[in-house]
This record gives C-alpha cells, sequence and structure tokens, in this order.
C-alpha cells in the first residue's frame, strides 16, 4: 500500500465575531456572532500515491486552506479526511521557524516536533546543515536570513523526515532557481517511491514539472480536478 | 667671469656628479655622439607625444593605486579576520596564514610600459579600425561592458605580466587597476547566489593577494575571499563589437547569464555557453558544469525505505528501534522548553543573572514595604517573603507566558502538526528553569538570619514539585484566556498579582489571626507559601493541607480546562493566523 489521501465532503470554517476577528467556536458561542465564512465546502479529491498534484487556483481560493487540512494543521470542520503516510510540509515562507533562535536550534525543535527522538536530532543536524547549503549562517539567528535562506533550512528539515507526502505552499516560489532544482528532483524521488506531493502556487512551469494532475480552486470549491496542462487551461480561461 | 660664478654653485649644490662629467668632457665634437635607439636604453622622453599621453595616464592609476596596496600588503591582519568571519574554521588553518597575503610581487611597470607601449600601439590602431568597421563606439555594447568586473579603456592600460604564484606556475595577466586573485589550484569551485555568503567547498591552498585592488573591487567581497577568485581578461579586441545577444546555442547550454545564481564565487561573468549536465545515480548527484565537476550535491538520496508499505515497516520495527527513532513526549517537551527559554530569555550568562537578581530585587522592594513602611515586626522578615516571592514568581512568569504562547509559537503552529497539548506544560517549565536558578535567595536569607538548614529540607522537593504541578494547571485557563481574551490579558497579571497580596505573602499565616487568618488560607498560594516557611523557617514539615490544597486544586483545574483545551487548540491555526 502507498500513500493515499482522501477527502470528502470537506469543509473549513472560520467564525469572525462581531470586530471581524477570527474566533475559535468556544469564544463565538460566548460573544456576539459575527460573520462565518466556508474556507473550504463540500471539497473532495482522491489522491493515490505516485503522482504529483498542483493546487490552481487565484488568490483567496483556499489552496494554502486545502494544504494545511492536508498537513492536519486545520482540522475539518466537515466531512471525512483520510491521510495515509508520513506528510512533511513547507507551507510559510518563514517556514515554522523562530526568528531568534539560530538555524541550528530551529532545526533542532523542528526535527523533534517532526517527530524525531532527540538522540536521531543530534545525528541529523549536520546532513541538515549540508543540505540547507547555509554554511556558517547555520549557526546564526534566523532573523538574519532571507527568505530563501529560510525556505531552504525549512525544506531540508522538513525532508529529513523522510515523507511519503510532501506539501508545498508557495514557498518553493521563493527559493532560487538552484534549490528549485533540488526541490524538484526530490519530489521526484517522492513521488517515484509511490508518495504524493501536492504544491500550490502561481508558477506554472515549476508546478508542471512536478505535478500531472491540477486540482482547480475557486471560492473554496473544487471547480476541476483533472490533468494539469487541461486544468491549468480551463483556470487560465476563467481568469481572462 | 661665468666660470667663476659657477664655482661656488657646484659647491654648494651636490649634481650627482653631474659637474664632474662636464668637466672630464671631451672636445666639443666629441661630446655628444648621436646614437640610434637601438643602441641607448629608451627613456620616457624619446617616447612621442602620443604614447607620453597613454604612460601618463597609467601613471596616475599608478600613484593612486600603490600606496592603497602597500597598505593592504602591510595589514594583512585585517583581511585574515575579515576571512575568519566569513569563513569560519575554514581558512583558520595556522599553515594558511601564513600565506594569506603576500607581498606584491615587485613589478617595474615602467620598464614593463615602455616594453609593451610598442605592441599596443598597432593593436588600438587595430581596434580602432574595427570599431570603425562596425559602426561603434568603445562603449556602445553596454551589456558586453556591464559583464565585466571593470571596464577597461582601451589603450590606457597595458597588459603587466606578473607570476602570482610560483608554486603552481600560473601566470595572471592584468590592467594594473584590476584585482588580480588567483588560487594555487582550480579544484571545486564554490557556488554563491545572493541569499547565502558562499561557501568553502575547496580545501586547496589559499588565495594570494598579488596585486593592487583597486577601490571599485576592494568594496566588494571578493578580495582573497575564497580559494578561487577569478576575473576575466577582457579580450577588447574580441568583445568590443560583439553584440550581446548569442543565438548560436545548443539545445542544453544555458546561457550564464540566466543562471546568474549557479555562478561560482567570482567566477568569469563573460557570457558564455555553460552546458549543465545532471547525473543522478540514486545516491548522489553530480552537477557538471562543461567537463569538470564544480559542485556535488548531498541532497539526493535514497529513499531509506524498506518496503513502500509504510505500515508494513512501522510494524516491522521493534519498539526498541522506534523508541530510539521516534520522538517521545519528552522528546518534545524538552525542545520546546529549550526554544523558549532561548527566545524568552536570551544565551549567556546574562540570563542566569537576569534570574538571580529578579527575586532578589523584589524581596528587597517587599522588605522595605513591611521592615521600613508597615513597621512590621516578626521572624526573619527577608526569608518569609523569600518563601513567597520565590513560588510566587514562578505562577506569575508562567500566567504570563502562557497567555502568549500560541503567538510566539505562531510560525510553527500555522506549519506542522506537532502535539499543541505541551504548550502549556513547557511554558511552566521554561519557568521553573528561573525559578530553580532564584533559590540561591534562600540560602542568601537563611544565611543572613542565621537560620540553619534542618533535614525537614528534605521536604523542599516535595513542596518544589507542588509548586511546579499548580504551574502547569494555572498554565491551561492562562493559555485560553490569553487566546479568547488578548485585550485582557494585562487585566489578568493584575489579578494574579493581586492573588500574592491577597494570600499571606507579605504577612505569614503565623502573624494573622481569627477570620482573617481561615480567609487567607483558601488562597491556594498562601498555602504554597505556607509549605516553603514551615520547610526553612521554622524547622516543620509542611502541613498537609500544604499538600493537598494546591494539588488539588490543580487537578480540578486541569480536569475543567484541560478537555477544553483539547476542543480549542485544534482551532489554535486560524487563530493565530
Amino acid at each position: 500500500m502507498t500513500a493515499r489521501i482522501s477527502a470528502s465532503g470537506l469543509g473549513i470554517k472560520f467564525l469572525f465575531d462581531h470586530e471581524r476577528r477570527v474566533v475559535t467556536p468556544a469564544v463565538a458561542r460566548l460573544r456576539r456572532r459575527g460573520a462565518e465564512v466556508w474556507g473550504l465546502r463540500d471539497v473532495g479529491v482522491e489522491l493515490r500515491g505516485g503522482e504529483g498534484v498542483a493546487l490552481l487556483g487565484p488568490s483567496g481560493s483556499g489552496k494554502t486552506t486545502l494544504l494545511r487540512v492536508l498537513g492536519r494543521i486545520y482540522y475539518p470542520d466537515a466531512g471525512s479526511l483520510v491521510i495515509e503516510g508520513r506528510v512533511a510540509s513547507l507551507l510559510s515562507v518563514d517556514a515554522g521557524l523562530l526568528t531568534l533562535l539560530t538555524g541550528r536550534e530551529n532545526a533542532q525543535l523542528l526535527l523533534v516536533l517532526a517527530g524525531h527522538s532527540r538522540r536521531r536530532v543530534r545525528s541529523e543536524l549536520e546532513q541538515v546543515e549540508e543540505r540547507s547549503r547555509l554554511g556558517a549562517s547555520f549557526d546564526r539567528p534566523v532573523s538574519s536570513y532571507s527568505q530563501g535562506m529560510r525556505a531552504r533550512l525549512g525544506f531540508a528539515v522538513a525532508d529529513r523526515s523522510d515523507p511519503d507526502i510532501l506539501l508545498l505552499d508557495e514557498v518553493h516560489e521563493a527559493l532560487d532557481h538552484e534549490f528549485r532544482e533540488i526541490v524538484r528532483h526530490r519530489a521526484e524521488e517522492i513521488i517515484a517511491a509511490g508518495g504524493i506531493v501536492v504544491a500550490a502556487g502561481h508558477d506554472h512551469p515549476l508546478l508542471a514539472q512536478i505535478c500531472t494532475r491540477a486540482v482547480f480552486l475557486s471560492g473554496g470549491v473544487v471547480q476541476t480536478v483533472g490533468p494539469f496542462e487541461e486544468v491549468q487551461r480551463t483556470y487560465l480561461d476563467q481568469v481572462a | 667671469m661665468p666660470e667663476q660664478k659657477l664655482g661656488p654653485l657646484e659647491e654648494s649644490e651636490p649634481d650627482h656628479g653631474v659637474a664632474e662629467q662636464r668637466r672630464n668632457r671631451g672636445a666639443p665634437g666629441e661630446r655628444i655622439e648621436p646614437r640610434s635607439l637601438a643602441e641607448r636604453p629608451a627613456a620616457e622622453h624619446d617616447v612621442d607625444e602620443r604614447a607620453r599621453l597613454l604612460l601618463d595616464a597609467v601613471r596616475e592609476r599608478r600613484q593612486l593605486e600603490d600606496p592603497r596596496v602597500g597598505q593592504l600588503a602591510r595589514d594583512a591582519a585585517h583581511v585574515l579576520e575579515w576571512e575568519r568571519r566569513r569563513f569560519g574554521g575554514a581558512v583558520s588553518h595556522p599553515q594558511r596564514e601564513g600565506q594569506r597575503m603576500e607581498q606584491p610581487a615587485t613589478v617595474d611597470h615602467g620598464a614593463s610600459l615602455r616594453q609593451e607601449l610598442d605592441a599596443l600601439l598597432p593593436q588600438s590602431a587595430q581596434r580602432e579600425r574595427r570599431l570603425a568597421a562596425s559602426g561603434r563606439h568603445h562603449d556602445d555594447d553596454s551589456t558586453a561592458l556591464s559583464r565585466q568586473p571593470e571596464p577597461v579603456q582601451p589603450g590606457h592600460a597595458a597588459p603587466v605580466e606578473v607570476r602570482a604564484d610560483s608554486r603552481e606556475g600560473e601566470v595572471e595577466a592584468r590592467t594594473p587597476g584590476d584585482t588580480r586573485v588567483v588560487a594555487g589550484h582550480m579544484g571545486v569551485v564554490p557556488l554563491e547566489d545572493g541569499d547565502r555568503s558562499a561557501e568553502v567547498v575547496d580545501d586547496g591552498p589559499v588565495a594570494d593577494l598579488v596585486d593592487d585592488v583597486s577601490l571599485r573591487d576592494e568594496r566588494r567581497r571578493r578580495v582573497a575571499e575564497g580559494p578561487i577568485v577569478r576575473f576575466p581578461e577582457l579580450e577588447t579586441d574580441r568583445d568590443v563589437g560583439v553584440g550581446g545577444s548569442r543565438s548560436d546555442f545548443e539545445p542544453g547550454e544555458i546561457a550564464t547569464d540566466r543562471l546568474d545564481h549557479l555562478l561560482p564565487a567570482s567566477a568569469e561573468p563573460k557570457p558564455q555557453a555553460v552546458h549543465v549536465e545532471l547525473v543522478t545515480d540514486h545516491r548522489s548527484e553530480t552537477v557538471r558544469a562543461g567537463a569538470e565537476a564544480h559542485s556535488t550535491d548531498p541532497y539526493h538520496r535514497v529513499i531509506a525505505r524498506p518496503s513502500t508499505d509504510f505500515h508494513a515497516a512501522a510494524a516491522a520495527d521493534g519498539p526498541l528501534a522506534r523508541r530510539k527513532r521516534d520522538a517521545r513526549p519528552y522528546d518534545v517537551l524538552f525542545a520546546l522548553t529549550a526554544a523558549d527559554l532561548r527566545t524568552r530569555y536570551g544565551r549567556g550568562p546574562l540570563r542566569v543573572v537576569k534570574w538571580l537578581l529578579d527575586p532578589f530585587a523584589l524581596v528587597g522592594v517587599y522588605l522595605i514595604l513591611v521592615t521600613f513602611v508597615l513597621n512590621r515586626p516578626g521572624f526573619a522578615p527577608g526569608l518569609s517573603l523569600a518563601c513567597a516571592v520565590v513560588p510566587f514568581q514562578l505562577i506569575m512568569t508562567t500566567v504570563i507566558n502562557a497567555m502568549s504562547a500560541i503567538t510566539t509559537r505562531r510560525s510553527i503552529i500555522l506549519n506542522m502538526a506537532f502535539p499543541r497539548t505541551l504548550l502549556p506544560v513547557s511554558s511552566a517549565l521554561t519557568e521553573a528553569v528561573g525559578f530553580l536558578a532564584s533559590f540561591s535567595l534562600f540560602a542568601v536569607m537563611m544565611a543572613s538570619y542565621r537560620v540553619a538548614p534542618t533535614y525537614q529540607i528534605l521536604w523542599l522537593p516535595v513542596i518544589v514539585a507542588v509548586t511546579i504541578c499548580f504551574a502547569i494547571a494555572i498554565s491551561f485557563p492562562a493559555l485560553l484566556f490569553g487566546l479568547w481574551f488578548r485585550e485582557l490579558r494585562p487585566v489578568a497579571i493584575s489579578l494574579v498579582r493581586t492573588m500574592f497580596f491577597l494570600g499571606s505573602g507579605l504577612v505569614p499565616l503565623s502573624a494573622t489571626q481569627g477570620s482573617v487568618d481561615n480567609a487567607l488560607k483558601l488562597n491556594p498560594f498562601t498555602a504554597i507559601f505556607e509549605s516553603y516557611r514551615e520547610v526553612l523557617m521554622f524547622d516543620a514539615a509542611p502541613r498537609l493541607w500544604e499538600i493537598l490544597y494546591p494539588l488539588g486544586l490543580s487537578a480540578g483545574l486541569i480536569a475543567l480546562f484541560l478537555p477544553l483545551y483539547l476542543v480549542e487548540q485544534r482551532q489554535f491555526a486560524k487563530v493565530v493566523e
């Protein structure tokens, strides 16, 4: 059995109070009710191992929300979601890094949070340092990093968890060309090994290199699912 | 008469033997024999007017550059320090340090220029003819010029050959105003892009600075910065007049101006075709530029997976292997706490000083209040206050930390899934480190009041554990409060601080009576403060209620707020967005 993602009727709801702040359901019950917005509604996708899937759509269409659901960062408010496989995600430009910590300290923290024992982390730090290609900057505070450097460190850490499912959200677009190639190669390796790569972004040529299928989202609703070129054409036609 | 006037002049002013030569001159007919240019060494005044103009420009440049080159050569130490900062330990090899800078090679620029001038002038004329034929001016091809490290004024500077490294026999030619830094050998070239500093991937001999450095190149970071630093020679005859577009690339070749990020550090910016070949053997990948490999990619590897069926693979692992491989809750807790300690308190000895001084300062303030303002009598007031202040500081700082725990870890929460239940516990443990460090206050106060510790001090770990338990328990509602009511966080802090004064913080329970005594006991802080006083001041074991009451309250808080927290923690990512 390979990696698998199966979602049906998936819904993510954001609750706002009367001051238009996002609140939790508990607070929403206590306070005067504001708006209720569905970030995703009735999303159904079936992703099998060995494929790369691109999420296409304009800003605010729900790409990042769907990726966060797949990364178990958002809990679905409706529907069902089955994820089989070890998930690694790079869902924001800051890549989960704490800016006051050094690259090494961040790597230690993130690897443990990703499920590695501290003993294992000690042995893996050297490889993360090498793969992130940060050189001496690895021991400097992340606040001194550029976005590309942060993304590189984040990717190097995420990849150390040997994922079956890799989630990328536009951050690969912050990477330089050299590291993009590395990400692309790594994505191909994961796909070849029966894993799944889900990538969202607006760099369609890059997505086309990784993904064979695409999901077109608009307004939090899946519009089209199919081969990348067809879905891309549909999306671009709609934008035009 | 004229000869009499010349006499004193010859004696008073040294003429370096000119007068002697005059006296020894023969007859007027023998004095000056016209000689051909080939028979005598060339002198500057023999150069024609056009050549003199060229020489003047070169000489002026030399006069500007030479003092700085001398300064660079003398101040090799500052270059070394700069290198050390840049490359860390990679360049701090003791055998290298002496080799970092060499004195500039002695070059007779004047002689060289005179020798090269004859060759230069025909070349210049040839170039002028080519320019005229192509209808261009010297600076017409801006694309070509922009790729050069420094524009060379055709005809103004003749190449000066300098033997840079006799060990390798590498000869470099350069115009006087340019940097000439060469490496001992041409091994692996470090890659550099704009996002990161250069890496030393080559452990070969260190570059030597052998010629002068222009101001522009010194401002760059490329002066002797890496093992291989080269600037191209501008082939003016070939490049000037050549258009920027190149359409003769073969498939698979990439113009280097589109691969800026792949350029080796200070590599030739001259446009040229680079064939990039990717060779993957499933274990390592080598990126080859042309025929020479310049970077070994350590990134790619076999996905070490015994089976694509990860469930079967996970089941195949024994529990011991999983324990070594996978993080357990205390691993996560330790990592979160360590990161939080660094984030909140920084690094180094100063944070310990802060932990030590904080309770001292607080006790000092309260001590002045109690002994001088309130004029309260009592036994060892300083120690009594310390017994209240130290545990109270743990609770107080835990509440503050927990209320902002979500926002300070926002980036992690938004990027990855992890056991968020441990966040409040981590907040409490972070502050517990400072709490334990402030125990030195007890020692100081006991010494000041001559209170000797007894065997009852063995109870100290128990009451410390009770205090930490209470701090952990209160961290759950504190975190939720900070999440729900962000604007009310200062109010919550004030409420907790009030609890100090509504308990036996300033006045010990032994100094109160009647209904006040019973009311103070309702405050869980009273039980905690009194337990410390029993053990450290009164040579007694803590009373049962002093242990059980905080513990029971802690259990109640956890029972009440943990289920709520487990529900709410699913929404953390939405709320901190």
